[in-house]
């Protein structure tokens, strides 16, 4: 190789290594940040319903499917990716559909023998379908099964900043939907980098509540699925 | 001699100390007052979206609605309530969840009939999607309310013919928009049995665009009115402005049909368009908190003397200011006068119009001021004792939200707020910056005030309502 040409590759190089830094700084991967706590929190019974752990295990699905994020509520989990049209959002859950019924992710040590006994249990799949998301009239996909809780139902963001102390960050989001019904404000708290955020809505029952959890799917599958 | 002069002094004394406590006291005076309490209120809730309601049976007998606590499964949501004038309030907890897993209230909007039992008409959501609900009085005055049948879907309103001459009186008109519609529209929904059994009829034109801010008022002889705007693109509208025009539509049937003023009804404001805002940006975003300001530009009201009809729009004038704009018509919404009832120095905008015995008008509006280095947003009141020709404001407040922890940028005091009028009072209730909180906060505050002015004799003689 031409000594120029090894001069470039070098520089070419070190531009693309200072190049993809601001990058790795807005998507923190999980060792970056607090993975312990993203960890912990992913495995804690107090926060999850045994069905949470069959659906961590599933989640590749999701990444495989496009979405970043889903939102775990008690009783259902939801796509991130907001779709304007039914037939977008029914596309993206029959594509989903025909994956549900393979095996789940190989878990690393950690997360196999915390999610052993969920796994165990004799349920049905869980459902993939397209829903209209109440909160913004978006069309999602979300996963469902009958009798099925995902995140605990009386979980508090008392309890949750007791076990994990203050959130690292905290943000107020207000929903617009198409109409001008009163809109969903969310209270958004932050822990692990921003992997995992607890939700209360002001339109919940109870606003002291969590309503939903929003996770970060490839964070979570990197650290839940065994590396190869 | 000496005996005389001293009692003459005195009746001078009395006199003087007459006229400072009834000046100071009552005639006209405007009455403002933050409803909420660290006790009532200690979840410091954002109590946005007001709506105001008095019984005509007992005008001391006040209601509210603001979005405060949800309802449960085991609790209703609550009705602020004040039976004298104002001055205290308390919360009735008796808006109960109308079918199990439905959330809210979403929207809601309140009314009293002719007997001084209360309605509510609320929006719920839950897995089944939207539906709305007239809540009536089944018990006692602060029982639990009976939800009546579910229709609707956006933002519904209530009006209830109250009218001892109406020939519908005790009929309830619930005005929702209809989402279902490849173009949105503008529906009524009415009841003759309190809300047990709802009816919905499409009322506003969609024919050629969607129909936004649906709006009613009923009249003396039965009656009933809507305003509501067409959204008619935005070629060469400012951002956040959008063309349009604002309709008023009549039904003379008890809201089975709505063509008494044609099918597309009568345009206020004429033929030519009109920019109005369709933003969730009303403000400046560089200086503060903004509010939303989609179905925050029209109101309509009757005067029940004489079945004059008053209707109240936004509309970005020469000033290069979106202004208060009021129409009125003496002839059932056939023709049209409009004038300018703000300033034209502000951009305004959520206006609500109310009219009382003595046919004065009053006008709820709020503008900002962005001159400085935050937004400051004012709530203004405004009378007009001649039919809207001129306008006595008052600027009930000026707020800069960004210090309200519970006021949310994009939805600030809600889509509208509250004005009415009973004899010759209005009573009115918006969203603003809290008193005597321990935590500065969006609270209900409520104003009342009389529709004379302090140098009337008839002011001074008429009951406090």
């Amino acid at each position: 190789m031409p000594k120029a040409t090894k001069v470039f590759c070098v520089l070419a190089g070190i531009a693309c290594l200072f190049h993809a830094e601001p990058r790795a700084s807005s998507m923190p991967s999980p060792q970056a940040v607090d993975s312990s706590q993203f960890e912990k929190i992913l495995t804690d019974r107090n926060i999850w319903g045994e069905d949470a752990f069959q659906a961590f295990a599933s989640l590749d699905r999701w990444k495989v499917a496009g979405e970043s994020s889903i939102l775990v509520f008690t009783d259902k989990v939801v796509g991130g990716s907001k779709f304007e049209k039914p037939e977008q959002g029914r596309e993206r859950a029959a594509a989903m559909a025909r994956t549900m019924n393979r095996p789940h992710l190989r878990l690393s040590p950690e997360f196999a023998t915390s999610y052993k006994a969920a796994l165990a249990r004799k349920t049905p799949s869980l459902q993939a379908e397209s829903i209209r998301f109440m909160e913004d009239d978006s069309y999602r996909v979300q996963w469902k099964r009958e009798g099925a809780e995902f995140l605990k139902k009386q979980l508090t963001m008392r309890a949750v900043v007791a076990a994990y102390g203050a959130p690292e960050k905290t943000a107020t989001e207000v929903v617009q939907a198409l109409g001008d019904r009163r809109p969903a404000v969310l209270t958004i708290s932050a822990y692990a980098g921003g992997m995992v955020k607890f939700v209360q809505s002001d339109l919940s029952p109870d606003p002291n509540l969590v309503d939903r959890v929003v996770l970060d799917v490839p964070a979570a599958v990197a650290l839940i699925q065994a590396s190869h | 001699m000496n005996t005389i002069r001293s009692r003459s002094n005195g009746y001078l004394v009395a006199a003087v100390v007459l006229c400072s406590v009834s000046f100071n006291s009552g005639c006209g005076k405007l009455f403002v007052r933050d409803i909420a309490t660290d006790a009532l209120d200690p979840g410091n809730l954002a109590d946005t979206e007001p709506s105001i309601a008095v019984n005509p049976e007992h005008p001391r007998h006040i209601a509210i609605v603001t979005f405060s606590e949800n309802w449960s499964a085991a609790k209703g949501a609550p009705v602020w309530k004040s039976s004298d004038s104002g001055k205290t309030w308390t919360k009735v907890f008796q808006v109960v969840q109308p079918t199990p897993g439905e959330f809210g209230p979403g929207d809601q909007k309140l009314d009293f009939d002719a007997n001084g039992r209360i309605y509510v008409a609320e929006l719920a959501s839950g897995g089944g999607g939207i539906n709305d609900y007239v809540y009536r009085q089944t018990g006692g005055p602060d029982a639990p309310l009976t939800p009546g049948a579910s229709y609707g879907n956006d933002q519904p309103h209530l009006s209830v013919d109250r009218s001892s001459a109406s020939p519908l009186k005790g009929h309830l008109y619930s005005p929702w928009l209809d989402f279902s519609q490849p173009l949105e529209r503008s529906t009524v929904a009415a009841s003759s049995n309190e809300g047990i059994a709802m009816s919905s009829v499409g009322a506003g034109d969609n024919s050629s665009f969607p129909n936004r801010t649906t709006r009613s008022a009923t009249a003396p002889d039965g009656k009933i009115y809507i305003i509501y705007k067409t959204r008619e693109g935005t070629a060469g509208a400012p951002a956040g402005f959008e063309n349009a025009h604002f309709h008023v539509n009549r039904s003379d049937d008890g809201g089975l049909t709505w063509t008494g003023l044609g099918a597309a009804g009568i345009s206020v404001h004429g033929a030519t368009q009109v920019q109005t805002y369709f933003t969730t940006s009303f403000g400046n975003l560089a200086k503060g908190k903004v509010a939303r300001a989609r179905s925050s530009d029209a109101w309509i009201a009757v005067n029940h003397e004489n079945g004059d009809v008053h209707a109240a729009f936004v509309q970005r004038d020469a000033s290069g200011f979106a202004q208060i704009y009021v129409a009125r018509s003496t002839d059932q919404g056939a023709t049209w006068t409009a004038a300018r009832a703000s300033d034209g120095t502000h951009n305004s905008a959520y206006p609500e119009i109310a009219v009382t015995k003595r046919g004065v008008v009053g006008l709820l509006f709020v503008d900002y001021d962005d001159a400085g280095a935050v937004t400051l947003f004012r709530h203004h009141f405004a009378r007009s004792f001649d039919h809207g020709s001129s306008w006595d404001d008052d600027v009930l407040q000026t707020m800069n939200p960004g210090p309200l922890s519970n006021a949310s940028s994009g939805f600030l005091w809600g889509d509208y707020e509250g004005l009415t009028a009973a004899k010759n009072t209005f009573y009115g209730v918006f969203t603003g910056e809290s008193s005597g909180r321990t935590v500065l906060q969006l609270d209900p505050v409520f104003f009342r005030e009389k529709s004379c002015r302090w140098w009337w004799l008839g002011c001074w003689l008429e009951d406090d309502d």
